[in-house]
């Protein structure tokens, strides 16, 4: 399905309550940095208090973005404002200096995708442009070289067999490559090992079975 | 990065003598406290008040009421405690003295 340049999908959000209107990227980025704060607030005295008090400066921050000619919040706004409150690891003034100052800048997440929104044919170069961060005329070119002098097509047919195509809006997110903080870090890291433990408790369970029936 | 965290160590102290400054003008809001830091170039982003703000009032040296607003919900309005205008006082003689010394040491040199 190939969406128009000008419609978007958008989402109807409740700020401190306050209603608006947000694009849908736009809303999974402003979800992940709300929900950052919240985790690193989590343990500590009056925590609840102190993120209504954010969320209500954001929400303020927000109406003042739109007025009568402009209604639905999108991306660069959410950016803005996340720009200007900050992120969760700069907030604390009473933190020891190395979380301030070793933080690592936000690194990026990345995966390869075909961008379908963006294609000649599979939307293989425009994914790998994303991919590598460089702009799509060069790998196309680059391609069609490669077609050209001799070589086979396969190599495009087989990348498009084998690289996704990028179809939602999370997927596009990764294919941009979507900032990691260290809350996010932590969080999928602990996915990852509820995970393994699942597994392990599965391969166990399994073994058990076995014996049982062996006997 | 070693000055960096050298003044950060420095801006650390003064911040929180500041904003109960800012307060002790009057009841603010807690956007007029934002942009007054900021225009001072005391923070860069304004996630860092709101902790600070949560400490002083569970300190008891803030305290802060709710009062309706025309363009959205109740705004909190924060004003010094007793025990806050005490601590002013305090933090203002102290940082007038230091400041005093450090500038006669830095002028020997």
């Amino acid at each position: 399905m190939k969406t128009l340049k000008n419609m978007k999908k958008t989402v109807n959000t409740n700020i401190n309550g306050i209603s608006f209107i947000i694009d849908e990227d736009a809303y999974i980025v402003l979800n992940n940095y709300l929900s950052s704060i919240k985790t690193h607030f989590e343990k500590k005295k009056g925590s609840e208090e102190i993120i209504s008090d954010i969320e209500s400066r954001i929400a303020e921050l927000f109406q003042q973005m739109l007025n009568d000619k402009k209604q639905v919040l999108n991306i660069n706004d959410v950016n803005k404002v996340k720009k200007q409150m900050g992120q969760p690891f700069e907030f604390d003034q009473d933190m020891e200096e190395e979380t301030i100052y070793e933080a690592v800048p936000p690194k990026t997440h990345k995966r390869l995708y075909r961008d379908i929104s963006d294609r000649m044919i599979g939307g293989v170069c425009s994914g790998l442009g994303a991919y590598f961060n460089i702009d799509t005329v060069w790998i196309r070119l680059l391609f069609v070289i490669v077609t050209i002098s001799g070589l086979s097509p396969l190599a495009y047919i087989i990348l498009w067999i084998i690289i996704p195509a990028a179809r939602t809006v999370s997927e596009r997110l990764e294919m941009q490559g979507d900032p990691v903080n260290i809350s996010n870090i932590e969080k999928s890291i602990r996915e990852e090992m509820n995970d393994l433990r699942d597994k392990f408790d599965d391969l166990a369970s399994q073994t058990r079975e076995k014996f049982r029936k062996k006997k | 990065m070693k000055v960096e965290r050298t003044n950060a160590q420095i801006r650390k102290g003064v911040i929180e003598l500041c904003v109960l400054s800012v307060i002790s003008d009057n009841e603010v809001y807690t956007s007029d406290i934002l942009s007054a830091m900021k225009d001072a170039e005391l923070i860069v982003v304004e996630g860092t008040v709101y902790p600070l703000l949560m400490r002083l009032k569970n300190d008891g040296i803030l305290k802060y009421k709710w009062e309706e607003s025309s363009s959205g919900p109740p705004r909190k309005y924060y004003s010094l405690t007793e025990e806050g205008t005490k601590v002013l006082e305090e933090l203002t003689k102290n940082w007038l003295n230091l400041n005093k010394s450090v500038n006669k040491l830095l002028k020997k040199k």
